[in-house]
């Protein structure tokens, strides 16, 4: 079981194969996905620069990066726009591709952890929200493969 | 912090970027240069007294692409060398016109020596324009004909 003294407030980001449970704090806006320009030699998973408030956001997909194959994003389709991880400069946000619309999730200590960590790169630890298993992502890890240099 | 300089854009297969511009960049006319009548990786030289400076064909995913469709090619300067691109498209673009912002691929750079982009410019909704960082590509158009 999860040891918290009181509910925190997460956002269920839904994917294609293992949805995501990030703090709410670290989420600056949730937008429709609209165009990209492609990056020439990226991996697979980075999709493409997003034009977010002015900003270049470069886009990422979680299910590539775990290993996914690539489906077209439907017209749910979201980007989550984080803010820049611990370390990175202030100007670095970054985008998280979203199967559908992103869900508002209190979690607390009556949630069971399952675990999801070898199954899945980058995974602290799961949960289990009614019939479905989460994972809470590792954001030194997910750090390390974002900006590996 | 947004920067104010001289940007070129350059269109490669359909695909724009933009190249800060400085004063040892030119322009050269297809009929100026020497064409290379085997075509590929380079398309064409610029014959100067110095030698020849080649100028590269690059596909959108900057990789060697194979094309005739070009007019004019820009000359750059880069790790102590001139080299060229062919483009489809080359226009300069004011200062006042362009606001570049400081951006980072994710991921793995493709040379030792960094990252192909450095910024990119975002108006309005148009999809981002990518800032390509000279010294890098000229790096990696040395990788690429390593491997050749």
């Amino acid at each position: 079981m999860i040891k918290t003294s009181a509910a925190v407030h997460a956002l269920e980001v839904p994917t294609d194969s293992l949805p995501l449970l990030l703090p709410s704090a670290c989420m600056a806006e949730v937008v429709t996905l609209s165009a990209l320009t492609r990056v020439p030699q990226a991996p697979p998973w980075m999709l493409g620069v997003l034009g977010w408030r002015s900003r270049p956001v470069p886009v990422f997909s979680y299910d590539l990066l775990a290993g996914g194959e690539w489906r077209s994003p439907g017209q749910r389709a979201r980007v989550v726009v984080l803010y820049p991880l611990p370390g990175r400069k202030d100007w670095e946000f970054i985008g998280l591709l979203a199967s559908a619309e992103p869900q508002s999730r209190p979690v607390d200590g009556g949630m069971a952890s399952v675990s999801v960590q070898d199954t899945y790169p980058c995974i602290a630890a799961g949960l289990r929200i009614q019939d479905r298993i989460v994972g809470i992502p590792d954001f030194t890890a997910l750090s390390r493969v974002l900006y590996p240099d | 912090m947004a920067e104010k300089r001289q940007y070129l854009r350059i269109r490669l297969d359909n695909m724009d970027f933009l190249l800060p511009w400085t004063s040892g960049f030119a322009i050269e006319k297809r009929e100026d240069l020497e064409i290379n009548p085997e075509g590929g990786f380079i398309a064409a030289w610029r014959v100067t007294s110095a030698g020849h400076e080649p100028a590269y064909s690059l596909d959108a995913e900057l990789n060697p692409g194979l094309r005739d469709d070009w007019q004019r090619a820009v000359f750059l300067q880069g790790e102590g060398r001139n080299f060229g691109l062919v483009a489809e498209e080359l226009q300069l673009l004011s200062r006042e016109e362009v606001r570049i912002e400081p951006f980072r691929p994710l991921g793995p750079a493709p040379i030792s020596t960094g990252h192909l982009f450095s910024g990119a410019w975002v108006s309005g909704t148009r999809p981002p324009m990518l800032v390509i960082e000279p010294g890098i590509l000229s790096g990696w158009l040395r990788a690429i004909e390593a491997q050749a």
